[in-house]
């Protein structure tokens, strides 16, 4: 489908399909300083090979890509497609400002490692998580594997077709992309599934109960049973929210949760729970 | 547990982890997918199960998100899941052995960008030689070895540190691995909120209600709340692009990717 439509020779291909697997590879050799550089060399030698036939045309485009890059490996495909397409061009034309390659690289992957954390990392990780956690939990195998695939299937579409996009669309698609609104609309989306997965997970995964009675006028009363008759779990969603308010404030979240170590076992001492 | 399983458990750690980063983040490298290999590999799938399920809910608020340090959930979810299995112990053991583990073990990701960066020089004389093989290979070797020392020390410590995890473990009181159960089921309240803290904005909030209804009274499973979240994205969108453009929105559905760059 995508390839007909941009009309790709058989080379075309062998050599994005190349760029597409190791763009995977980008993120493995991060470090401090050139964060993805390495791996964006890697990703860009099929074409770099193919383009250039001098060893000088070789060295200038290994050089121009040992920059400092740093993007969500998912969305990366996109940038290395685009860059592949203007490496293409500018191996055709001597005109071709090849400044243009690095600018345009750096110009896109501030926003790309945004919308790409927004939606891989912050709402489809966590609706793939909560389903797979909330069967797992029981001892059910198939949560792990529901938990990869809901996940995996949408990133690996975007992985895949990011290369042929990006080197197909060319330099305008992502003018043409913002302009309809379209990353708009997937980042909203993404964003109403996820908090409601999140709300979900606040009421099935936080769970712990008040064993304390009250005794009123003789009657004695079970403390969870007249939580549990106002807002079934309203503790487990009051204690979340305290925990987001104290992590507004900067409190550290292992120092949360070895508070709750402590007040669990502390608890147990005081024959509280 | 033999020397055998330990050296399979630090194996194949080594290479998911590895991998995770070889793939772009396919999100194997969690606890929720590595604790039921190990538990595989120590003949017990159903605890590795359970116990992926637990230590991943308790590590959501300290895993990874967008480039900061995190504690290493990998190492600590691992080794608890080994030792308890192989100690006969419940998911709380496994769950108190890997959160101390997991904090020293940050110090090794922290170690693995720093080694990374050290072969920077190289990579600018490679570049500089126009030695593509060279590249490649270094890439290889930079995105797998600096894993190893990690999985390394998790060998010895499966092979060699039963005797003292199982000490240690004989130590604590029962009333404190009570105290822990109690405590796994506050923990998760954590992760919950730093995922809140990074999605929530007050125009939102309203979705997070509906989530938490959608359980509380109507008792939908998690996937269900998911599909009916999307249905409600979907209508959402299109009601959206309706009152934008003022065409009918199912033409401009979100139907495919590519479709919708083609105008």
């Amino acid at each position: 489908m995508i390839k007909e439509r941009f009309q790709l020779s058989k080379e075309d291909d062998k050599m994005l399909k190349s760029v597409f697997w190791r763009t995977m590879t980008l993120s493995s050799t991060y470090n401090y300083e050139k964060m993805q550089a390495l791996g964006y060399i890697y990703s860009m030698i099929p074409v770099i090979k193919r383009q250039y036939h001098t060893k000088e045309e070789q060295i200038e485009a290994l050089q121009r890509h040992n920059e400092i890059f740093n993007t969500t490996p998912t969305m990366g495909s996109l940038i290395t497609g685009l860059s592949a397409s203007m490496e293409v061009e500018a191996s055709q034309n001597p005109n071709f400002d090849k400044g243009s390659i690095n600018a345009l690289k750096v110009s896109l992957m501030g926003p790309f490692a945004g919308i790409g954390d927004s939606i891989f990392q912050g709402s489809l990780r966590i609706i793939a998580l909560g389903i797979g956690i909330s069967l797992a939990l029981s001892g059910n195998v198939l949560g792990v594997l529901l938990h990869l695939l809901i996940y995996n299937i949408p990133a690996h579409f975007v992985r895949y077709y990011g290369v042929y996009l990006g080197y197909g669309l060319g330099s305008g698609f992502i003018k043409k992309a913002t302009e309809s609104g379209l990353m708009g609309y997937i980042t909203k989306g993404a964003g109403i599934v996820g908090l409601m997965t999140v709300g979900a997970m606040c009421c099935t995964m936080v769970s712990f109960q008040i064993p304390a009675v009250v005794n009123i006028q003789g009657t004695e009363l079970a403390l969870q049973s007249i939580f549990d008759q106002i807002f079934p779990n309203l503790l487990p969603i009051l204690l979340t929210f305290g925990c987001f308010k104290a992590l507004n404030k900067g409190a550290k979240p292992i120092l949360i949760m070895l508070l709750f170590m402590v007040i669990g076992v502390v608890g147990k001492i005081a024959g509280l729970f | 547990m033999s020397v055998f399983q330990a050296l399979l458990v630090a194996v194949v750690t080594w290479l998911m982890v590895g991998f995770e980063a070889w793939l772009a983040y396919p999100i194997i490298n969690t606890p929720l997918v590595l604790c039921p290999v190990v538990g595989l590999i120590m003949g017990d799938l159903h605890t590795g199960v359970v116990a992926g399920a637990t230590l991943q809910l308790i590590f959501l608020g300290v895993m990874q998100i967008g480039g900061t340090l995190p504690a290493d959930a990998t190492l600590g979810s691992v080794f608890g899941t080994a030792m308890a299995i192989a100690l006969g112990q419940s998911v709380e053991v496994a769950m108190s052995l890997a959160i101390p583990v997991a904090m020293v073990g940050s110090m090794f990701t922290f170690l693995g960008y720093v080694v990374r960066g050290l072969f920077n020089p190289w990579v600018e004389r490679f570049c500089k030689e126009g030695n593509m093989t060279a590249l490649e290979r270094l890439h290889l070797a930079l995105a797998f070895l600096p894993e190893l020392p990690k999985c390394l020390v998790l060998f010895a410590a499966l092979a060699f540190g039963s005797g003292l995890a199982e000490q240690i473990v004989s130590m604590i009181p029962a009333v404190v691995t009570d105290g822990l159960d109690y405590a796994t089921g506050l923990m998760p309240a954590v992760g919950i909120a730093l995922l809140l803290k990074m999605m929530w904005s007050n125009k939102m909030a309203v979705y997070f209600a509906l989530g938490v209804v959608l359980v509380s009274f109507f008792k939908i499973p998690m996937l269900g709340v998911a599909i009916v979240g999307v249905i409600l994205a979907v209508i959402l969108i299109m009601e959206e692009q309706k009152t934008k453009s003022g065409v009918p929105a199912a033409v401009a559905a979100p139907s495919g990717e590519e479709d919708l760059f083609n105008d």
